[in-house]
Protein backbone atom coordinates (compact mmCIF):
# COMPACT_ATOMS: atom_id res chain seq x y z
CA UNK A 1 0.00 0.00 0.00
CA UNK A 2 1.03 3.41 -1.13
CA UNK A 3 0.34 6.21 1.10
CA UNK A 4 0.57 9.94 0.68
CA UNK A 5 0.19 12.03 3.83
CA UNK A 6 -0.87 15.65 3.89
CA UNK A 7 2.04 16.21 1.39
CA UNK A 8 3.09 19.48 0.13
CA UNK A 9 5.68 20.71 -2.65
CA UNK A 10 6.58 24.49 -3.74
CA UNK A 11 8.60 25.20 -6.95
CA UNK A 12 9.71 28.80 -5.88
CA UNK A 13 6.46 30.56 -5.52
CA UNK A 14 4.22 27.69 -7.01
CA UNK A 15 2.11 25.39 -5.33
CA UNK A 16 2.73 22.39 -7.43
CA UNK A 17 1.34 19.98 -4.43
CA UNK A 18 -1.34 21.36 -1.36
CA UNK A 19 -2.11 19.01 1.24
CA UNK A 20 -2.41 15.79 -0.74
CA UNK A 21 -3.60 12.94 1.13
CA UNK A 22 -4.10 9.79 -0.80
CA UNK A 23 -4.26 5.81 -0.43
CA UNK A 24 -3.26 3.42 -2.96
CA UNK A 25 -3.81 -0.23 -2.39
CA UNK A 26 -1.58 -2.88 -3.17
CA UNK A 27 -2.08 -4.75 -6.59
CA UNK A 28 -4.32 -1.86 -7.84
CA UNK A 29 -3.68 -0.07 -11.02
CA UNK A 30 -4.13 4.02 -9.70
CA UNK A 31 -4.82 6.92 -12.42
CA UNK A 32 -3.79 10.01 -11.48
CA UNK A 33 -5.32 12.43 -14.16
CA UNK A 34 -5.57 16.24 -14.62
CA UNK A 35 -4.67 18.68 -16.86
CA UNK A 36 -1.20 19.78 -17.42
CA UNK A 37 0.68 21.55 -14.24
CA UNK A 38 -1.88 20.02 -12.02
CA UNK A 39 0.57 18.34 -10.12
CA UNK A 40 0.05 15.21 -10.84
CA UNK A 41 3.43 13.73 -11.84
CA UNK A 42 5.57 15.81 -8.94
CA UNK A 43 3.00 13.17 -6.87
CA UNK A 44 3.99 10.04 -8.72
CA UNK A 45 7.75 11.46 -8.25
CA UNK A 46 7.12 11.46 -4.47
CA UNK A 47 6.87 7.64 -4.27
CA UNK A 48 10.25 7.02 -5.54
CA UNK A 49 11.85 10.21 -4.45
CA UNK A 50 13.06 11.94 -7.14
CA UNK A 51 11.02 14.92 -5.61
CA UNK A 52 10.72 15.00 -2.24
CA UNK A 53 7.62 16.81 -0.28
CA UNK A 54 8.39 20.14 1.33
CA UNK A 55 6.04 18.98 4.24
CA UNK A 56 3.62 15.36 4.68
CA UNK A 57 5.02 11.79 4.13
CA UNK A 58 4.58 8.91 2.14
CA UNK A 59 5.04 5.66 2.91
CA UNK A 60 4.91 2.03 1.22
CA UNK A 61 3.62 -0.59 3.27
CA UNK A 62 3.58 1.80 6.02
CA UNK A 63 7.46 2.55 5.87
CA UNK A 64 8.36 6.53 5.12
CA UNK A 65 10.57 6.17 1.66
CA UNK A 66 12.55 8.35 3.29
CA UNK A 67 13.93 5.76 5.35
CA UNK A 68 15.15 3.69 2.58
CA UNK A 69 18.76 4.30 0.71
CA UNK A 70 17.18 5.99 -2.33
CA UNK A 71 19.19 3.78 -5.08
CA UNK A 72 17.70 1.17 -3.14
CA UNK A 73 14.51 1.73 -3.00
CA UNK A 74 14.68 2.90 -6.53
CA UNK A 75 15.54 -0.08 -7.57
CA UNK A 76 12.42 -1.90 -6.11
CA UNK A 77 9.95 0.35 -8.17
CA UNK A 78 9.61 0.63 -12.27
CA UNK A 79 9.55 3.49 -13.76
CA UNK A 80 8.86 4.32 -17.03
CA UNK A 81 7.96 7.63 -18.51
CA UNK A 82 6.94 9.46 -21.64
CA UNK A 83 10.00 10.04 -23.58
CA UNK A 84 10.93 6.44 -22.51
CA UNK A 85 14.25 7.70 -21.56
CA UNK A 86 15.93 4.47 -23.19
CA UNK A 87 19.51 4.25 -23.42
CA UNK A 88 20.55 5.19 -27.00
CA UNK A 89 23.84 3.66 -26.79
CA UNK A 90 22.48 -0.01 -25.44
CA UNK A 91 20.61 -2.43 -27.35
CA UNK A 92 16.80 -3.51 -26.46
CA UNK A 93 17.86 -6.46 -24.55
CA UNK A 94 20.36 -4.37 -21.92
CA UNK A 95 18.08 -1.71 -21.74
CA UNK A 96 15.58 -4.27 -20.16
CA UNK A 97 17.80 -6.30 -18.19
CA UNK A 98 19.02 -2.36 -16.66
CA UNK A 99 17.85 -3.19 -13.27
CA UNK A 100 18.36 -6.53 -13.11
CA UNK A 101 22.41 -5.43 -14.02
CA UNK A 102 22.61 -3.03 -11.42
CA UNK A 103 20.84 -6.07 -8.72
CA UNK A 104 23.83 -7.67 -9.72
CA UNK A 105 21.87 -10.32 -11.44
CA UNK A 106 23.52 -13.14 -13.25
CA UNK A 107 23.89 -12.98 -16.94
CA UNK A 108 22.20 -16.26 -17.85
CA UNK A 109 19.13 -15.01 -15.17
CA UNK A 110 19.00 -11.34 -16.81
CA UNK A 111 18.67 -13.31 -20.67
CA UNK A 112 16.18 -15.56 -19.48
CA UNK A 113 13.99 -12.48 -17.57
CA UNK A 114 14.57 -10.54 -20.40
CA UNK A 115 13.40 -13.14 -23.06
CA UNK A 116 10.18 -13.32 -20.73
CA UNK A 117 9.28 -9.54 -20.74
CA UNK A 118 9.65 -9.48 -24.56
CA UNK A 119 7.45 -11.93 -25.04
CA UNK A 120 5.08 -10.46 -22.33
CA UNK A 121 4.94 -7.08 -23.91
CA UNK A 122 4.81 -9.08 -27.26
CA UNK A 123 7.90 -7.83 -28.87
CA UNK A 124 9.66 -10.37 -31.62
CA UNK A 125 12.38 -11.64 -30.47
CA UNK A 126 14.38 -10.89 -33.17
CA UNK A 127 14.74 -6.88 -32.29
CA UNK A 128 16.56 -8.02 -29.19
CA UNK A 129 19.70 -6.90 -30.52
CA UNK A 130 18.90 -3.43 -32.14
CA UNK A 131 19.52 0.00 -31.19
CA UNK A 132 16.84 2.03 -29.65
CA UNK A 133 16.88 4.24 -32.75
CA UNK A 134 15.93 1.35 -34.95
CA UNK A 135 12.72 0.29 -33.48
CA UNK A 136 9.37 2.25 -34.27
CA UNK A 137 7.34 4.48 -31.48
CA UNK A 138 5.41 2.05 -30.44
CA UNK A 139 8.29 -0.61 -29.74
CA UNK A 140 10.10 1.49 -27.68
CA UNK A 141 7.32 2.19 -25.26
CA UNK A 142 7.22 -1.86 -25.01
CA UNK A 143 11.04 -2.02 -24.24
CA UNK A 144 10.01 0.69 -21.81
CA UNK A 145 7.36 -1.14 -20.20
CA UNK A 146 9.11 -4.48 -19.85
CA UNK A 147 12.56 -2.48 -18.86
CA UNK A 148 10.25 -1.34 -15.63
CA UNK A 149 8.83 -4.45 -15.15
CA UNK A 150 12.11 -5.93 -15.16
CA UNK A 151 13.17 -6.74 -11.66
CA UNK A 152 9.51 -8.22 -10.67
CA UNK A 153 9.33 -4.68 -8.98
CA UNK A 154 6.16 -4.40 -6.12
CA UNK A 155 5.62 -1.17 -7.54
CA UNK A 156 5.44 0.70 -11.26
CA UNK A 157 4.99 4.13 -11.88
CA UNK A 158 4.48 5.29 -15.36
CA UNK A 159 4.71 8.68 -15.90
CA UNK A 160 2.33 8.91 -19.83
CA UNK A 161 3.87 6.17 -20.83
CA UNK A 162 1.93 6.01 -24.03
CA UNK A 163 1.29 9.79 -24.37
CA UNK A 164 3.47 10.18 -27.75
CA UNK A 165 2.35 7.75 -29.87
CA UNK A 166 -0.61 7.66 -31.88
CA UNK A 167 -4.24 6.73 -31.31
CA UNK A 168 -4.39 2.85 -32.67
CA UNK A 169 -0.83 2.20 -31.20
CA UNK A 170 -1.83 3.91 -27.67
CA UNK A 171 -5.26 1.82 -27.64
CA UNK A 172 -3.26 -1.81 -28.76
CA UNK A 173 -0.66 -1.00 -25.62
CA UNK A 174 -3.22 0.39 -23.31
CA UNK A 175 -5.28 -3.38 -23.52
CA UNK A 176 -1.77 -4.85 -23.63
CA UNK A 177 -0.92 -3.25 -20.62
CA UNK A 178 -4.88 -4.11 -18.62
CA UNK A 179 -3.64 -7.93 -19.62
CA UNK A 180 -0.18 -7.87 -18.38
CA UNK A 181 -1.32 -5.99 -14.90
CA UNK A 182 -4.17 -8.52 -14.59
CA UNK A 183 -1.67 -11.03 -15.30
CA UNK A 184 1.36 -9.86 -12.30
CA UNK A 185 -0.76 -7.95 -10.03
CA UNK A 186 1.72 -5.09 -9.34
CA UNK A 187 0.91 -2.03 -7.86
CA UNK A 188 0.97 0.41 -10.73
CA UNK A 189 0.24 4.39 -10.29
CA UNK A 190 -0.49 5.47 -13.84
CA UNK A 191 -0.09 9.31 -14.91
CA UNK A 192 -1.80 10.94 -17.96
CA UNK A 193 -4.13 13.69 -18.68
CA UNK A 194 -6.02 11.79 -21.11
CA UNK A 195 -9.29 11.21 -19.18
CA UNK A 196 -10.57 8.51 -21.54
CA UNK A 197 -7.32 6.69 -21.13
CA UNK A 198 -7.57 6.86 -17.21
CA UNK A 199 -11.27 5.56 -17.75
CA UNK A 200 -10.02 2.92 -19.79
CA UNK A 201 -7.53 1.76 -17.45
CA UNK A 202 -7.82 2.89 -14.01
CA UNK A 203 -9.12 0.75 -11.19
CA UNK A 204 -9.56 4.02 -9.32
CA UNK A 205 -8.87 7.46 -10.58
CA UNK A 206 -7.78 10.64 -8.70
CA UNK A 207 -8.31 13.47 -10.55
CA UNK A 208 -5.94 16.33 -9.82
CA UNK A 209 -6.09 19.89 -10.72
CA UNK A 210 -3.90 22.76 -9.32
CA UNK A 211 -2.33 20.32 -6.90
CA UNK A 212 -5.12 19.37 -5.18
CA UNK A 213 -7.47 15.98 -5.52
CA UNK A 214 -10.31 16.68 -6.52
CA UNK A 215 -12.09 13.46 -6.95
CA UNK A 216 -10.92 10.05 -6.05
CA UNK A 217 -13.19 7.11 -7.12
CA UNK A 218 -13.80 4.34 -9.83
CA UNK A 219 -14.27 5.12 -13.11
CA UNK A 220 -17.62 5.02 -13.00
CA UNK A 221 -18.42 6.86 -10.07
CA UNK A 222 -16.43 9.74 -11.49
CA UNK A 223 -18.60 9.40 -14.65
CA UNK A 224 -22.26 9.31 -12.15
CA UNK A 225 -21.34 11.53 -9.16
CA UNK A 226 -18.40 13.93 -10.16
CA UNK A 227 -17.44 16.14 -7.31
CA UNK A 228 -17.92 19.48 -9.02
CA UNK A 229 -17.84 21.19 -12.30
CA UNK A 230 -14.31 20.95 -12.84
CA UNK A 231 -14.37 17.15 -12.72
CA UNK A 232 -17.86 17.46 -14.17
CA UNK A 233 -16.28 19.40 -17.25
CA UNK A 234 -13.35 16.76 -17.75
CA UNK A 235 -15.61 13.67 -17.87
CA UNK A 236 -18.94 15.06 -19.33
CA UNK A 237 -19.02 16.44 -22.65
CA UNK A 238 -20.44 15.38 -25.39
CA UNK A 239 -18.89 12.07 -25.18
CA UNK A 240 -20.33 11.54 -21.55
CA UNK A 241 -22.57 8.65 -22.58
CA UNK A 242 -20.38 6.89 -24.74
CA UNK A 243 -18.01 6.94 -21.75
CA UNK A 244 -19.89 5.09 -19.60
CA UNK A 245 -20.65 3.03 -21.71
CA UNK A 246 -16.72 2.50 -22.36
CA UNK A 247 -16.11 1.71 -18.54
CA UNK A 248 -19.46 -0.88 -18.14
CA UNK A 249 -19.04 -4.33 -19.32
CA UNK A 250 -21.76 -6.77 -21.25
CA UNK A 251 -21.39 -9.21 -18.50
CA UNK A 252 -22.69 -6.33 -16.33
CA UNK A 253 -26.35 -6.08 -18.22
CA UNK A 254 -26.77 -9.48 -20.20
CA UNK A 255 -29.98 -10.69 -19.50
CA UNK A 256 -31.88 -13.96 -20.41
CA UNK A 257 -33.76 -13.72 -23.74
CA UNK A 258 -34.58 -15.07 -27.30
CA UNK A 259 -32.33 -13.74 -30.26
CA UNK A 260 -32.29 -15.48 -34.00
CA UNK A 261 -30.63 -18.26 -34.99
CA UNK A 262 -26.88 -16.97 -36.49
CA UNK A 263 -26.75 -13.31 -34.47
CA UNK A 264 -23.21 -12.36 -33.57
CA UNK A 265 -22.22 -13.10 -30.16
CA UNK A 266 -19.80 -10.66 -28.27
CA UNK A 267 -17.96 -11.81 -24.95
CA UNK A 268 -19.29 -10.96 -21.70
CA UNK A 269 -16.05 -9.29 -21.08
CA UNK A 270 -16.35 -7.16 -23.91
CA UNK A 271 -17.28 -3.42 -22.86
CA UNK A 272 -20.70 -1.81 -23.80
CA UNK A 273 -18.91 0.80 -26.03
CA UNK A 274 -17.72 -2.13 -28.48
CA UNK A 275 -21.14 -4.03 -27.86
CA UNK A 276 -23.08 -0.71 -28.86
CA UNK A 277 -20.50 -0.36 -32.03
CA UNK A 278 -21.15 -4.17 -32.94
CA UNK A 279 -24.74 -3.27 -33.31
CA UNK A 280 -24.82 -0.20 -34.79
CA UNK A 281 -22.15 -1.94 -37.81
CA UNK A 282 -24.67 -5.22 -38.54
CA UNK A 283 -27.51 -2.97 -37.95
CA UNK A 284 -28.67 -5.74 -34.82
CA UNK A 285 -30.91 -4.49 -31.66
CA UNK A 286 -29.50 -7.25 -29.77
CA UNK A 287 -26.19 -9.52 -29.54
CA UNK A 288 -25.92 -12.94 -28.60
CA UNK A 289 -23.28 -13.26 -25.46
CA UNK A 290 -20.16 -15.53 -26.13
CA UNK A 291 -20.83 -18.92 -23.78
CA UNK A 292 -23.48 -17.88 -21.57
CA UNK A 293 -26.38 -19.66 -22.96
CA UNK A 294 -29.10 -17.91 -23.49
CA UNK A 295 -27.77 -14.75 -22.16
CA UNK A 296 -28.31 -11.42 -25.00
CA UNK A 297 -27.49 -8.05 -24.93
CA UNK A 298 -29.78 -6.13 -26.53
CA UNK A 299 -30.13 -1.88 -27.10
CA UNK A 300 -32.61 -1.35 -23.89
CA UNK A 301 -29.86 -3.22 -21.85
CA UNK A 302 -27.46 -1.01 -22.81
CA UNK A 303 -29.85 1.80 -21.47
CA UNK A 304 -30.22 0.05 -17.52
CA UNK A 305 -28.42 2.86 -15.26
CA UNK A 306 -25.45 1.08 -13.25
CA UNK A 307 -26.44 -0.44 -10.05
CA UNK B 1 41.26 -3.50 -44.15
CA UNK B 2 41.28 -0.38 -42.74
CA UNK B 3 42.76 1.95 -45.08
CA UNK B 4 43.38 4.87 -42.94
CA UNK B 5 44.90 3.27 -40.66
CA UNK B 6 47.25 1.06 -43.30
CA UNK B 7 48.29 3.46 -45.81
CA UNK B 8 49.73 5.93 -43.42
CA UNK B 9 51.34 3.18 -41.23
CA UNK B 10 53.19 1.58 -45.05
CA UNK B 11 53.75 5.18 -45.86
CA UNK B 12 55.71 5.87 -42.44
CA UNK B 13 57.57 2.41 -42.65
CA UNK B 14 58.62 3.11 -46.51
CA UNK B 15 60.16 6.75 -45.49
CA UNK B 16 61.96 5.20 -42.35
CA UNK B 17 63.46 2.49 -44.77
CA UNK B 18 64.05 4.31 -47.87
CA UNK B 19 65.35 7.94 -45.93
CA UNK B 20 69.12 6.84 -44.61
CA UNK B 21 69.38 5.88 -48.55
CA UNK B 22 67.84 9.12 -49.91
CA UNK B 23 70.71 11.00 -50.70
CA UNK B 24 70.74 10.71 -54.32
CA UNK B 25 67.28 11.59 -54.50
CA UNK B 26 67.71 14.90 -52.26
CA UNK B 27 71.14 15.72 -54.22
CA UNK B 28 69.22 15.65 -57.21
CA UNK B 29 66.16 18.06 -55.52
CA UNK B 30 67.91 20.68 -53.80
CA UNK B 31 71.89 20.33 -55.50
CA UNK B 32 73.26 23.26 -53.36
CA UNK B 33 73.11 21.16 -49.94
CA UNK B 34 75.75 19.74 -48.82
CA UNK B 35 74.25 16.81 -46.49
CA UNK B 36 71.46 15.84 -48.13
CA UNK B 37 70.44 13.74 -45.67
CA UNK B 38 69.90 14.33 -41.65
CA UNK B 39 72.17 11.94 -40.07
CA UNK B 40 72.33 13.01 -36.16
CA UNK B 41 69.62 11.12 -35.42
CA UNK B 42 68.36 8.23 -36.67
CA UNK B 43 64.60 8.81 -37.89
CA UNK B 44 63.49 5.60 -36.50
CA UNK B 45 64.43 7.04 -32.53
CA UNK B 46 63.49 10.54 -33.64
CA UNK B 47 59.94 8.86 -34.58
CA UNK B 48 59.90 6.66 -31.17
CA UNK B 49 60.60 9.34 -28.95
CA UNK B 50 58.39 11.80 -30.69
CA UNK B 51 55.37 9.20 -30.56
CA UNK B 52 56.43 8.49 -27.17
CA UNK B 53 55.75 12.24 -25.90
CA UNK B 54 52.46 13.06 -27.73
CA UNK B 55 51.24 9.55 -26.32
CA UNK B 56 52.67 10.42 -22.61
CA UNK B 57 51.07 14.06 -22.95
CA UNK B 58 47.98 12.95 -24.75
CA UNK B 59 47.24 10.03 -22.54
CA UNK B 60 47.32 12.80 -19.42
CA UNK B 61 45.61 15.56 -21.34
CA UNK B 62 42.81 13.14 -21.59
CA UNK B 63 42.54 12.02 -18.17
CA UNK B 64 42.95 15.62 -17.07
CA UNK B 65 40.37 16.49 -20.01
CA UNK B 66 38.09 14.21 -18.72
CA UNK B 67 38.11 14.43 -15.28
CA UNK B 68 37.66 18.09 -14.96
CA UNK B 69 34.46 17.88 -17.80
CA UNK B 70 32.94 15.49 -15.47
CA UNK B 71 33.77 17.22 -12.33
CA UNK B 72 32.64 20.66 -13.44
CA UNK B 73 28.52 18.73 -14.75
CA UNK B 74 27.83 17.47 -11.28
CA UNK B 75 25.62 19.23 -9.77
CA UNK B 76 27.78 20.69 -6.47
CA UNK B 77 30.19 21.78 -8.79
CA UNK B 78 28.07 23.44 -11.24
CA UNK B 79 29.43 27.27 -9.91
CA UNK B 80 33.21 25.92 -12.29
CA UNK B 81 31.19 25.17 -15.30
CA UNK B 82 31.79 28.49 -16.61
CA UNK B 83 35.04 28.88 -15.87
CA UNK B 84 36.13 25.50 -17.15
CA UNK B 85 34.66 26.12 -20.29
CA UNK B 86 36.19 29.44 -20.76
CA UNK B 87 39.78 27.95 -19.80
CA UNK B 88 38.93 26.09 -22.80
CA UNK B 89 37.64 28.05 -25.15
CA UNK B 90 40.04 31.26 -24.70
CA UNK B 91 42.88 28.58 -23.84
CA UNK B 92 42.84 27.12 -27.63
CA UNK B 93 43.63 31.17 -28.83
CA UNK B 94 47.01 30.69 -27.19
CA UNK B 95 49.16 29.57 -29.64
CA UNK B 96 51.09 26.10 -28.28
CA UNK B 97 55.15 27.74 -28.98
CA UNK B 98 53.12 30.18 -26.03
CA UNK B 99 52.65 27.44 -23.49
CA UNK B 100 56.21 25.71 -24.78
CA UNK B 101 58.04 29.22 -24.37
CA UNK B 102 56.41 29.62 -21.11
CA UNK B 103 56.81 26.17 -19.67
CA UNK B 104 60.81 26.62 -19.96
CA UNK B 105 61.46 28.70 -16.99
CA UNK B 106 59.86 25.72 -14.76
CA UNK B 107 61.44 23.16 -16.68
CA UNK B 108 64.60 24.36 -18.63
CA UNK B 109 65.53 22.76 -21.84
CA UNK B 110 64.49 19.54 -23.06
CA UNK B 111 62.06 16.62 -23.39
CA UNK B 112 60.11 17.98 -20.17
CA UNK B 113 58.94 21.61 -21.39
CA UNK B 114 58.03 20.19 -24.07
CA UNK B 115 55.57 17.25 -22.29
CA UNK B 116 54.32 20.19 -19.92
CA UNK B 117 53.63 22.00 -22.79
CA UNK B 118 51.92 19.41 -24.65
CA UNK B 119 49.62 18.14 -21.54
CA UNK B 120 48.69 21.65 -20.76
CA UNK B 121 48.00 22.60 -24.46
CA UNK B 122 45.93 19.13 -24.99
CA UNK B 123 43.70 19.14 -21.90
CA UNK B 124 41.74 22.18 -24.14
CA UNK B 125 39.92 20.62 -26.48
CA UNK B 126 39.58 17.45 -24.58
CA UNK B 127 37.74 19.18 -21.59
CA UNK B 128 35.52 21.36 -23.81
CA UNK B 129 34.06 18.67 -25.93
CA UNK B 130 34.06 16.28 -22.88
CA UNK B 131 32.00 19.33 -21.28
CA UNK B 132 29.85 20.01 -24.47
CA UNK B 133 29.00 16.28 -24.75
CA UNK B 134 28.29 15.93 -21.46
CA UNK B 135 25.85 18.31 -21.38
CA UNK B 136 24.59 17.46 -24.22
CA UNK B 137 23.09 14.15 -22.51
CA UNK B 138 19.17 13.50 -23.01
CA UNK B 139 17.64 14.19 -19.51
CA UNK B 140 15.41 11.97 -19.93
CA UNK B 141 18.09 9.16 -20.09
CA UNK B 142 19.46 10.97 -16.69
CA UNK B 143 15.74 10.83 -15.50
CA UNK B 144 15.81 7.64 -16.48
CA UNK B 145 19.27 6.26 -14.84
CA UNK B 146 17.88 7.91 -11.72
CA UNK B 147 14.29 6.86 -11.80
CA UNK B 148 16.15 2.90 -12.00
CA UNK B 149 18.28 3.68 -8.82
CA UNK B 150 21.73 4.63 -10.28
CA UNK B 151 24.12 5.98 -8.13
CA UNK B 152 26.03 9.15 -9.19
CA UNK B 153 29.30 7.34 -10.00
CA UNK B 154 27.40 4.73 -12.17
CA UNK B 155 25.18 6.90 -13.69
CA UNK B 156 28.00 8.61 -15.32
CA UNK B 157 30.44 5.27 -16.14
CA UNK B 158 27.53 3.81 -17.97
CA UNK B 159 24.95 6.80 -19.10
CA UNK B 160 26.68 9.92 -19.63
CA UNK B 161 29.78 9.22 -20.74
CA UNK B 162 28.99 6.20 -23.38
CA UNK B 163 26.59 8.91 -24.27
CA UNK B 164 29.38 11.85 -24.48
CA UNK B 165 31.46 9.88 -26.77
CA UNK B 166 31.38 11.06 -29.85
CA UNK B 167 31.71 14.68 -28.80
CA UNK B 168 34.87 13.41 -26.44
CA UNK B 169 36.40 11.17 -29.41
CA UNK B 170 36.35 14.66 -30.98
CA UNK B 171 38.38 16.71 -28.69
CA UNK B 172 40.45 13.43 -28.24
CA UNK B 173 41.13 13.18 -31.90
CA UNK B 174 41.80 17.03 -32.18
CA UNK B 175 44.08 16.99 -29.66
CA UNK B 176 46.05 14.04 -30.53
CA UNK B 177 46.78 15.45 -34.00
CA UNK B 178 47.58 18.89 -32.60
CA UNK B 179 49.54 17.38 -29.88
CA UNK B 180 51.77 15.62 -33.23
CA UNK B 181 52.11 18.93 -35.06
CA UNK B 182 53.30 20.74 -31.51
CA UNK B 183 55.43 18.25 -30.46
CA UNK B 184 57.64 19.08 -33.84
CA UNK B 185 58.10 23.04 -32.09
CA UNK B 186 59.51 21.50 -28.85
CA UNK B 187 62.85 20.64 -31.08
CA UNK B 188 63.22 25.00 -30.85
CA UNK B 189 63.96 24.02 -26.88
CA UNK B 190 65.48 21.29 -27.47
CA UNK B 191 63.78 18.42 -27.08
CA UNK B 192 65.09 15.80 -29.46
CA UNK B 193 61.77 14.81 -31.95
CA UNK B 194 60.69 14.41 -35.77
CA UNK B 195 61.10 18.76 -35.35
CA UNK B 196 64.86 18.39 -34.61
CA UNK B 197 65.81 17.88 -38.50
CA UNK B 198 63.12 20.36 -39.54
CA UNK B 199 64.72 23.04 -37.04
CA UNK B 200 68.26 22.42 -38.18
CA UNK B 201 66.92 22.83 -42.09
CA UNK B 202 65.41 25.91 -41.06
CA UNK B 203 68.59 27.48 -39.38
CA UNK B 204 70.88 26.12 -41.01
CA UNK B 205 69.59 26.53 -44.50
CA UNK B 206 68.75 22.55 -46.02
CA UNK B 207 65.42 22.50 -47.12
CA UNK B 208 66.17 18.81 -47.37
CA UNK B 209 65.98 18.48 -43.81
CA UNK B 210 62.61 19.84 -43.75
CA UNK B 211 61.60 17.99 -46.25
CA UNK B 212 62.35 14.71 -44.54
CA UNK B 213 61.00 15.88 -40.97
CA UNK B 214 57.84 17.02 -42.17
CA UNK B 215 57.20 14.13 -44.32
CA UNK B 216 57.48 11.99 -41.19
CA UNK B 217 55.32 14.11 -39.21
CA UNK B 218 52.51 13.97 -41.77
CA UNK B 219 52.59 10.18 -42.04
CA UNK B 220 52.57 10.26 -38.05
CA UNK B 221 49.63 12.49 -37.77
CA UNK B 222 47.85 10.64 -40.22
CA UNK B 223 48.23 7.26 -39.00
CA UNK B 224 47.31 8.92 -35.13
CA UNK B 225 43.99 9.95 -36.93
CA UNK B 226 42.91 6.93 -38.45
CA UNK B 227 43.81 4.55 -35.41
CA UNK B 228 41.90 7.33 -33.25
CA UNK B 229 38.97 7.53 -35.74
CA UNK B 230 38.95 3.34 -35.39
CA UNK B 231 39.56 3.47 -31.69
CA UNK B 232 36.25 6.27 -31.75
CA UNK B 233 33.99 3.56 -34.13
CA UNK B 234 34.98 0.53 -31.16
CA UNK B 235 33.64 2.30 -28.61
CA UNK B 236 30.66 3.80 -29.91
CA UNK B 237 29.20 0.25 -31.09
CA UNK B 238 30.06 -0.94 -27.42
CA UNK B 239 27.24 -2.43 -26.00
CA UNK B 240 25.31 -4.11 -28.43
Amino acid sequence: MIEFSNVSKRFGQDEAVDGVSLSIASGELFVMVGPSGSGKSTLLRMINRLVEPDEGSVCIDGQDVRNTPVTELRRGIGYAIQSVGLFPHWSVARNIGTVPRLLGWKEDRIASRVAELMAMVELDASIAKRLPAELSGGQQQRVGVARAMAAQPIIVLMDEPFGALDPVTREKLQHAFRRIHADIGTTVVFVTHDMDEALQLGDRIAFIDGGHVRQCGTPLELLLHPADDVVRGFVGGTSAGLRLLSVRKVRDVMAPGNVADGTPSIHAEADLRQALSMMVDRGLRALRVDGAGDQVISLDGLLVPPS
Amino acid sequence: MNWRIAVPALTLAALLLWLPHSAPAFHAMFPSVGKPVYLRTGFGQLLAIHAGIVLLASATAVLVGLAVAALVTRPFARSLLPTANAVAVVGQTIPPVAVLVLSVPLLGFGAPPTLLALTVYGVLPVLGQAIAGLRSVPPEAIAAADGMGYGPWRRLKDAELPLAVPAIMSGVRLSVIVAVGTATIGSTVGATTLGSPIIEGLVGNNPAYVVQGALLVAALAMLADGLLEWVERRVTSRGR
